[in-house]
């Protein structure tokens, strides 16, 4: 890792191992070996597969580092005692948790080691909030996890059954006849994103009826209120001009996988909806558990949404404008609507009152939230700005390492004088 | 390393006794699958399947359904905590006064049938009185189902005088229910089909978990003392004519004065406020003040001639160390409630009371002070009975 700033991760490499038919964990995909997840949307399901896994990962590092053992003096200096930070799940249990450091300590030989759980990880990342909720977003689940004074509550964390793949199969339902490759690299294109209410109205696009098949929807032409020919116009500057907002075109063009332009048009809108509104409900469900009301408006005042589905323009915004909708406190419009009409007729009968009378007052409630915003993301890690802030976790662990292993104070993490005189139990006696 | 498990009346608190937190915060009621599984996630009862909803404690705070609370505690212990039980120590916690029979029906659950290797029943306000750092204590312990009041002199229970009444936290969600039933009355969404309506204890279970768990945290609150002793000008004094506003259900505007959240609470400590048929003397108050007196009773009758106490030392010691507890004791106001009425009663005493004003760790009292019975530095400190203690004890028992 360099010193001076954070870097975005180097490598991405995905959960996958193999097993051979011998019951053997390896990393060829060879016929005869089945290929195993390790780790499903943040849970452990095969700890042996995970362990090889962690494994191979710090095997291909150190031969990265020595050249294929070429250059053997780096183990006596820079490789000799690399420390680990592992971000860990809630769901991990215990004797994961132990098998782990056991691994780390004995088949690995590390000498000091740590664990964060993810969602503290996120926390950091944005200058240690002590009181928040993390929205975090897998492939086939979410986790809602409310931090408060910096300890996870674990307890009161609930898991959405839903994660990104849910858009896949609502876009599905929507191209019908696309493969599943070319809806995933629709989804991971720049020109996938959720128009806010804003966006809607003020794009010439007709958002409230015509669904199309991908090509040019002449009924939207016709039914929309501008001059067709405007339209048609506008399409045509677009092909010369490029800094047209996706928003106003009819349709556009991304490029696949395998190299070739896909035409679509408005479905790259939409398919994030019901992820949106289920999780929603359940950060509304997860926050009225915690009744410290003090720590509950701060916790609100900070949404922390993580997981690559963030990545979708767009999506952050819609969630935040579905947990307005859902949760704030304010006044019902029809009681508002009631309250204005008696007070304008009470108004109309005494002419003469003052001027401050003419103003209603809003109604003050007991609950919260009265607020609701996302966490601010920081300014001070450029390349991270540039990246994007969807594995902010790993922000976030970066920022812990370099405070706990760059410290002389020991007390946050495993030494190996410690593990060895406790074993893996002394992990719950270091917990960050 | 062992598992603490507490079974309240209302929710259950697990996890492991060397980490801070638990694991697990689970309803103890539940509602059967169609598959036959239990469901005891809070989330998966708000949301999941409908059925009617069973509980597994009686209103003494008893275990009667043990085949539901063995497997709750397989379901803790292998699915949500990953151990194998017969690996595990298992710590409980039970009332103070919990008859021998379900005793030895708890021993046969953990050890006979669970095969737990050696298991310890903690006395749930003991082990919140020494987790605290007291050793004599009252502790009153507001929770769903009941209020308790346990009289603890020198780290034993004074088992005669421990007063228990049914005004707590699920009388409270009754008096809200009524109340906003006749002001709010709430469409039923299902009306009409009745093939499609959902079973009544489900509906009541999850509006007990929902609004009107929500109006009991925002908008109840104790009356500093007999609401009817007040005069007018003492309520404007106290700022008890002023207004709240709950919005119930995103719908419809509710509002009351400070006056009308005392009224809707007075019922903890006035029974009769709500109805004649109550007994007056269950108010809260009243069994606190009921116990302080039994206990100087008791100990002045059982203690040997070397060492006297009087019934007044009892008292002293007692009303100075009055801990409050139980997730009904968060209603804003109730402490002071119950130092105020003790103060009429034992006007000759200082008073002196505690209630955690982490509202967190005061939900989790029970369970913590379960972890701190756990972790007690020595073996011989705790009273674990191992499977070899079990089997013995069997034995003894047939022969």
């Amino acid at each position: 890792m360099r010193e001076e700033t954070f870097y975005p991760p180097q490598l991405e490499i995905p959960t996958v191992v193999y097993k051979t038919p011998e019951g053997l964990y390896t990393s060829k995909s060879d016929s005869g070996n089945v290929k195993v997840n390790p780790l499903v949307d943040g849970q452990i399901v095969d700890l042996d597969g995970f362990l090889f896994f962690v494994k191979l990962i710090y095997k291909s590092y150190l031969a990265q580092r020595s050249r294929n053992g070429a250059s053997p003096e780096v183990f006596d200096m820079e490789l000799s005692n690399i420390p680990m930070l592992m971000l860990s799940h809630s769901s991990w249990t215990h004797h994961q948790l132990e098998t782990i450091a056991q691994f780390v300590f004995e088949q690995l030989q590390i000498n000091n080691f740590m664990f964060l759980p993810s969602a503290l990880a996120s926390s950091y990342a944005l200058g240690s909030l002590q009181n928040c909720v993390v929205i975090d977003i897998h492939t086939n689940g979410t986790d809602v996890i409310p931090i408060l004074d910096y300890i996870q509550l674990g307890h009161l964390a609930v898991k959405v059954e839903h994660g990104g793949s849910q858009i896949d199969q609502e876009l599905a339902k929507l191209l019908p006849q696309w493969t599943p490759e070319q809806i995933e690299d629709l989804k991971k294109s720049s020109i996938f994103e959720v128009l806010s209410e804003d966006a809607k109205k003020s794009s010439s696009l007709n958002f409230k009826h015509g669904e199309d098949e991908g090509a040019l929807d002449v009924a939207a032409l016709v039914t929309s209120d501008r001059d067709t020919r405007e339209i048609l116009e506008e399409r045509e500057k677009n092909k010369d001009k490029h800094n047209v907002e996706n928003s106003e075109q009819e349709n556009n063009v991304f490029v696949d996988r395998h190299g070739k332009q896909i035409i679509v048009g408005k479905q790259r809108f939409k398919g994030c909806e019901s992820l949106v509104a289920e999780i929603s409900k359940t950060v509304g469900r997860v926050l009225s558990q915690i009744d410290d009301f003090h720590k509950l408006r701060a916790m609100w005042e900070n949404i922390l949404v993580v997981g690559g589905t963030t990545s979708i323009s767009g999506f952050k915004e819609a969630l935040l404008q579905k947990l307005v909708e859902d949760h704030l406190i304010g006044e019902p419009a029809h009681e508002k609507d009631i309250r204005e009409r008696e007070h304008s007729a009470q108004n109309s009968v005494k002419k003469k009152a003052k001027i401050a009378n003419s103003f209603l007052n809003s109604v003050d409630y007991v609950q919260i939230p009265t607020a609701i915003s996302l966490a601010k993301y920081p300014e001070y890690f450029p390349e991270w700005k540039k990246h994007g802030y969807a594995e902010v976790p790993f922000l976030g662990a970066q920022i812990v390492a370099k405070q706990a292993f760059g410290h002389t104070n020991e007390s946050f993490y495993v030494t190996r004088e410690k593990y060895e005189k406790k074993g893996p139990s002394i992990v719950w006696d270091v917990a960050f | 390393m062992s598992v603490v498990i507490h079974n309240g009346t209302h929710t259950t608190v697990a996890g492991f006794s060397n980490v801070d937190m638990p694991q697990i915060v689970c309803s103890s009621s539940y509602v059967q699958r169609q598959d036959g599984s239990l469901e005891f996630v809070v989330e998966g009862m708000l949301i999941g399947e409908d059925g009617p909803v069973y509980t597994m404690m009686d209103a003494q705070g008893v275990p009667y359904n043990w085949d539901a609370l063995e497997k709750q505690w397989r379901w803790i212990c292998e699915e949500r905590l990953g151990c194998r039980l017969e690996e595990t120590p298992v710590v409980a916690t039970v009332a103070p006064d919990l008859p021998d029979a379900v005793r030895a029906q708890y021993l046969e659950m953990a050890l006979g049938r669970l095969k737990i290797p050696v298991f310890q029943l903690v006395v749930e306000p003991l082990a919140v009185a020494l987790s605290l750092g007291r050793n004599t204590a009252l502790v009153v312990d507001v929770g769903a189902a009941k209020s308790t009041v346990t009289p603890i002199i020198d780290g034993t229970v004074v088992q005669t005088a421990v007063a228990r009444s049914k005004f707590a936290g699920d009388f409270l969600d009754m008096q809200v229910n009524e109340l906003l039933t006749k002001i709010a009355p709430i469409k039923d969404e299902e009306e009409g089909d009745p093939n499609n309506r959902k079973d009544p204890s489900l509906t009541l279970w999850r509006n007990s978990r929902t609004w009107i768990q929500e109006f009991k945290t925002y908008m109840l609150q104790v009356a500093p003392s007999r609401l009817q002793d007040l005069d007018s000008a003492a309520l404007d004094m106290m700022g008890l004519t002023y207004i709240k506003n709950f919005l119930l259900q995103k719908q419809k505007t509710i509002s009351l004065t400070q006056k009308q959240c005392c009224e809707l609470a007075e019922g903890l400590f006035q029974p009769r406020s709500v109805s004649q048929q109550f007994v007056a003397a269950e108010g809260l108050s009243e069994i606190v003040a009921k116990s302080v007196k039994k206990a100087g009773a008791s100990t002045a009758t059982s203690s040997s001639a070397t060492n006297v106490t009087t019934p007044e030392q009892t008292h002293a010691a007692l009303l100075t160390n009055i801990l409050i507890t139980g997730s009904s004791s968060l209603i804003s106001g109730l402490e002071q409630r119950i130092v105020n009425d003790l103060s009429y009663q034992f006007p000759q005493y200082k008073l002196s009371s505690f209630a955690n004003p982490l509202v967190l760790d005061r939900k989790l009292q029970s369970w913590q002070g379960g972890v701190t019975m756990a972790n007690l530095p020595s073996w011989d400190l705790g009273d674990w009975v191992s499977q070899s203690d079990y089997e013995a004890r069997n034995e003894r028992g047939s022969n």
